[in-house]
């Protein structure tokens, strides 16, 4: 599948489906890692995540010849309590200052945004040894040295939300707020936090996040640059479609430097495989044997301008879905909103809808993406899934 | 003494019950058809995975201290309970199963169903009589026995959940949903709130509140409801500060109306003072947390009988010492937003911040609240106020 296509998030790929869970894999069938609380209470036996049913997903009930499994079907959204148990599982670790626990609902390789920077841990050793410092448990921090942080002795952090903004059968997009606190109770800063967490082989953990940390007395401070910018980026690059502006697409949008995303069990995104038929597309939603989904690649200029883009290619695929000609994407939502943002990142829940030519709908991708500003230039830095929430094709079938 | 207050919790001038029938589900358990998240998750079947109730005082909370939510035990078992729960009930919502709904629901049972409180006693009730926003009825017809917003083809799709605050028993949540013709085009859009809680040892929902809105209305603001519903919560506290007992009645609203026990702050605090930490919390024997009133529109304009309003506030601060005294309290603390809006209803996420003197956190309490306009008048329902209270920061434990 080319990159060059509408929308095609995933970046380029320098890890693939590594074995690099040997540890947790090791340590969870050995009981090393803890007991988990939230197993028990949901009567499974005590383990590390729960292995789900090692089946790959079946063409739901319903789905159109050249449809995409959207949230409509149960098994897009059955994933969620999943997303949220490790999620919170992974919190209470880190409340507990417990890197093991952290370690236990996470996938290695493991990606995640510190400020603007793409950080991959590759194993779970990496996390106890180096923590970057959104997870560093160091007292002592110092900015830009090995023990960075936002600890000091005493502190606590208080749960103050979890959001699910979307799913489909591997992958869940959401959100975390927690507050730090120090030991005279007095608040010192708030993290806010996406996640996605994924199902890579039969076990469930997160795989990439990004944190905005701030200040106590900086909450509620608006960055309303930040947030017309990012709004702008993604519109930016579905209107180069509109206007086949091939410098548009990608190279005036995306951020430099190493970029991550999360990608599917296959190649290419669901609009672009539906239309061959119901096999192609549930492969993006296999899990046997996918060990991870973390894609990491190294984004610069004269790359950027390399990617084939082939403008009619898009429109061709779009038309094959069966629900009219291409008309128009266009790259907000009627929902859009920037979730999180701060003097140099963005965490936007944001897509694209499709339009045929007299302006009914054909289908939507929806991500949670993060912007970042690096040497006085905005750019869309990577997204967590790409999650169909709904397509026509399963509705007008022609 | 404060009269009706969420200080010490009283039903403000109206008649409260608690029904406890749950019979049915127990009875039923298997029977009432299991989801597919069910078998996924492998919780019992048949129903919502259980829990004990062997809770222990968590290591570090201070003497008098109040369980916050920097507690895991506040949000390790409960909140991944509670979303199992809610997706299991999308789920049959979506599947139109009103028996796989009825698997995942507390009875008695509270809707808002608009802007009036529906009690569902009992599953029969519910497959008989579904309330607007559950029914089944493909030929819907307002103000009757089979009104609905459903037509033929219809579906649902998940459009996210957020989970607010939680204890150990009590969760308090958003779901939102995009109702779909069967060509694909948006009918309406569905925003709700939802407590989930562990009623002897299961748990569902015992309480929600829906705003329907037609798909060509979506996004419209409401200014004004928001800022109504915002002054409420601020007036509710500051009948405190200014000690006058009479703009705490101005905030309530009439009628009947539902929500969550153990909705006040003095039985919390009061609790903790006397070595009780937990006594809110236990699930075990507890059949239902739901608290029906009905509140006479005479009580919205009543006058304080007590000129001294705030003092049990003042008194039961003294008694925890350390130099925490009662200075004052905001009704709308920075996590503070309205959750949805339209013509004539808000969710409101909201609470209070009570402040020493000189400026400093005591601690805060934060909850969901449904705000509604009948006969002209704005008012926060319930007793008096609507979802689960849970403290989520005290200061206490510091101290």
């Amino acid at each position: 599948m080319s990159h060059s296509n509408e929308e095609q998030l995933d970046v380029k790929e320098d890890h693939t489906d590594s074995e690099r869970r040997a540890f947790v894999k090791g340590s969870a069938a050995a009981g090393v890692l803890g007991a988990v609380g939230i197993a028990a209470a949901l009567g499974r036996p005590a383990e590390a995540a729960p292995q789900t049913a090692m089946e790959d997903p079946k063409p739901p009930k319903g789905l159109g010849p050249k449809g995409i499994p959207d949230l409509r079907f149960p098994i897009s959204y059955e994933s969620v309590p999943e997303g949220v148990r490790v999620l919170t599982q992974y919190f209470a670790g880190l409340a507990r200052r417990d890197p093991k626990a952290m370690a236990e609902v996470m996938h290695f390789p493991f990606g995640t945004y510190e400020g603007t920077e793409v950080v991959v841990l590759e194993t779970p050793e990496d996390l106890i040894s180096h923590a970057p410092p959104s997870m560093n448990f160091n007292e002592n921090p110092e900015r830009f040295t090995d023990h960075d942080g936002y600890m000091k002795p005493g502190a606590y952090d208080t749960f103050e939300g979890i959001e699910v903004l979307n799913s489909d059968p591997v992958r869940v997009n959401l959100a975390l707020t927690y507050n730090r606190f120090g030991p005279d109770g007095k608040k010192m800063l708030r993290c806010e936090g996406i996640y996605c967490a994924t199902n890579n082989d039969g076990k469930w953990g997160i795989q990439l996040m990004s944190t905005i940390f701030t200040p106590a007395d900086m909450i509620g401070v608006a960055y309303p640059d930040t947030i017309e910018i990012a709004k702008r980026l993604r519109m930016n690059h579905d209107l180069a479609f509109q206007v086949s502006d091939k410098d548009g697409v990608w190279s005036r949008v995306r951020q430099y430097g190493k970029i991550a995303g999360i990608g599917g069990g296959g190649g290419g995104t669901p609009w672009q495989v539906a239309p061959d038929g119901n096999d192609k597309v549930m492969g993006l939603y296999r899990f046997k044997g996918i060990k991870n989904r973390l894609r990491v690649s190294e984004s610069t200029p004269e790359g950027l301008a390399k990617i084939p883009v082939d403008f009619a290619d898009t429109r061709n695929r779009v038309a094959r879905a069966g629900v009219g000609y291409w008309g128009f994407p266009i790259g907000i939502l009627p929902d859009t909103r920037v979730l999180h943002a701060t003097v140099d990142k963005a965490h936007m829940y944001s897509g694209v809808t499709r339009y045929n030519v007299t302006g009914e709908e054909i289908s939507n991708s929806v991500e949670v993406s993060i912007i970042t500003y690096r040497q006085g230039r905005w750019g869309w830095a990577g997204s967590l899934a790409y999650i169909t929430n709904h397509d026509r094709a399963n509705d007008v079938r022609s | 003494m404060i009269n009706g207050s969420e200080e010490n919790g009283a039903a403000a001038a109206g008649t409260e019950t608690r029904t406890d029938r749950r019979d049915f589900i127990k009875a039923s358990a298997g029977l009432l058809g299991a989801a597919g998240i069910a078998a996924a998750l492998a919780p019992e079947a048949g129903g919502a995975p259980q829990t004990d109730d062997d809770l222990q005082v968590p290591k570090g909370l201070g003497r008098m201290g109040l369980v916050d939510a920097r507690f895991p035990m506040t949000y390790e078992k409960s909140v991944p309970a509670a979303v199992n729960v809610l997706t299991q009930y999308f789920a049959a919502l979506g599947q139109r199963d009103l028996k796989a709904m009825a698997d995942m629901l507390q009875f008695p049972f509270g809707s808002y169903e608009g802007v009036d409180a529906v009690i569902v006693e009992t599953p029969e009730q519910l497959f008989a009589h579904a309330p607007a926003s559950m029914n089944m009825s493909e030929d819907p017809e307002r103000f009757t026995d089979h009104d609905g917003y459903l037509k033929p083809g219809a579906y649902d799709v998940f459009d996210g959940i957020e989970i607010f605050n939680a204890d150990p028993v009590r969760v308090n949540l958003s779901l939102n949903y995009n109702r779909y013709g069967k060509d694909g085009k948006k009918l309406l859009r569905c925003e709700g709130i939802y407590c989930v809680t562990n009623n002897d040892g299961k748990w569902g929902i015992q309480l929600m509140s829906t705003i329907f809105t037609p798909a060509d209305m979506v996004g419209v603001p409401y200014d004004d409801a928001r800022q109504i519903c915002m002054r409420l919560r601020q007036d509710h506290c500051l009948a405190f500060q200014v000690n006058d007992g009479d703009d705490f009645f101005r905030t309530r609203q009439f009628g009947k109306q539902a929500s969550i026990s153990d909705g006040n702050f003095a039985l919390l605090q009061n609790n903790a003072i006397n070595g009780k930490p937990l006594a809110t919390f236990h699930s075990k024997g507890v059949k239902s947390r739901l608290v029906v009133t009905d509140v006479n529109k005479d009580a919205l304009t009543q006058h304080s009988t007590n000129p001294d309003f705030s003092k049990s506030a003042r008194e039961m601060y003294a008694k925890i010492g350390r130099g925490i005294k009662w200075g004052y309290v905001s009704g709308t603390p920075h996590p503070s937003r309205v959750v949805h809006a339209t013509v004539d209803k808000v969710h409101m996420y909201a609470g209070v911040t009570r402040f020493t003197p000189a400026g400093e956190e005591i601690n805060t309490t934060m909850e969901l609240d449904v705000v509604t306009y009948k006969d002209g008048h704005w008012g926060i329902v319930g007793s008096p106020l609507t979802f689960a209270y849970v403290t989520t920061h005290d200061r206490v434990n510091d101290l």
